[in-house]
């Protein structure tokens, strides 16, 4: 190797050497800093101590109701639509032409697995009339391709009400959103 | 829940210090720190439950206290936004003070001056001693962006007071 080779090593090898002290020396500086902090003492600790366990005490015991609620209450909410929603839709739906129950189920369980049973969805469901919700139920069962490829072909958006036009963009907005 | 209460408080009295101090260091005023200090183990009460164990309980505890100096930042600097019109000479009063001023102002005010990522991973770094993996967990971020900040930060405040 020639000589300026390794002069230049030396050289790159000192600024490293410099910058390392500088940074170091900057890192202490910083620390140095804090020590203008002033420590406000054990008392001012003890009443702050004081005042937590205070306002712990006095926290309502529905921290640990309204944790327990939460748990519960969203499934227990999203089962009790669905009975509803069957409930409702159970006796004519069968029976209408293009509809059938494996449908009926699917078009359940994507309502489930999308979300449209929670609360803050936008569309809400349970505001519906009977009609609007089996109509709805309907439309969804016989246009949906739950096998994949998210829609029918065939599905003729014009034909669909504001309500269902919602609902079916809101479906595809979650197919995309969950990479499907 | 007595013995929830009971169980909690040594928690408190071993961390209460280290929140206070984090706290003080973001927000500079005693009494807010104070105040950040009690709703952040206020907090980390109500949502114990919730506690995961993928942190540590002090980097979870540093967490909460740090999004809450952060809110109570972010209310500030909306407070503060003041017409430049109607500035009182406190703008030329800090100007002459950063030319006089020593080397350990010009840090403190260097300090001050860095975009608040950049200033808080300085401080979580440097003041609390954390692992960049840990203030990665504090400030959600990752680890290679917190040393990326912390990186920048160390170049800036160099460059600021040379």
């Amino acid at each position: 190797m020639k000589p300026e080779f390794w002069n230049q090593q030396k050289q790159q090898i000192m600024e490293s050497i410099r910058d390392l002290n500088e940074y170091g020396a900057l890192i202490e500086e910083l620390k140095a800093l804090d020590s203008g902090l002033q420590d406000p003492g054990e008392l001012f600790f003890a009443r702050e101590r004081r005042a937590i366990m205070k306002q712990i005490a006095e926290e309502p015991q529905t921290t640990k109701i309204t944790r327990s609620w939460q748990y519960f209450a969203k499934p227990l909410l999203a089962m009790a639509a669905v009975l509803i929603l069957a409930l409702t839709l159970q006796f004519d739906f069968f029976n209408r032409p293009g509809g059938n129950q494996r449908e009926w189920l699917a078009t359940l369980q994507t309502l489930q697995e999308t979300g449209w049973f929670e609360e803050d969805r936008d569309l809400p469901l349970e505001e519906l009339s009977d009609q609007e919700l089996d109509k709805l139920a309907y439309n969804l069962a016989g246009k949906i391709d739950f096998s994949g490829s998210t829609v029918d072909e065939d599905l003729d958006l014009p034909d669909l009400q504001d309500d269902e036009l919602d609902v079916y963009i809101k479906f595809l907005e979650t197919k995309v959103g969950r990479g499907t | 829940m007595a013995g929830r209460q009971a169980a909690f408080e040594p928690l408190v009295e071993k961390y209460q210090r280290s929140v206070f101090f984090t706290a003080l260091r973001f927000l500079k005023n005693q009494e807010e720190a104070d105040d950040i200090t009690q709703k952040a183990f206020l907090r980390a009460y109500q949502a114990l439950g919730s506690f995961r164990f993928e942190s540590s309980f002090k980097t979870w505890l540093t967490t909460i206290a740090v999004n809450l100096c952060k809110n109570v930042v972010r209310g500030q600097r909306i407070m503060v936004e003041v017409p430049e019109t109607l500035s009182d000479g406190s703008v030329e009063r800090r100007k002459e003070e950063e030319e006089t001023g020593d080397r350990k102002s010009q840090l403190k005010k260097a300090l001050e001056n860095l975009p608040e990522r950049q200033k808080e991973v300085v401080m979580l770094r440097i003041y609390e001693e954390m692992p960049f993996k840990k203030i990665a967990e504090v400030l959600e971020s990752t680890e290679t962006a917190v040393k990326v900040n912390f990186h920048h930060a160390m170049k800036s405040l160099k460059e600021w007071i040379q």
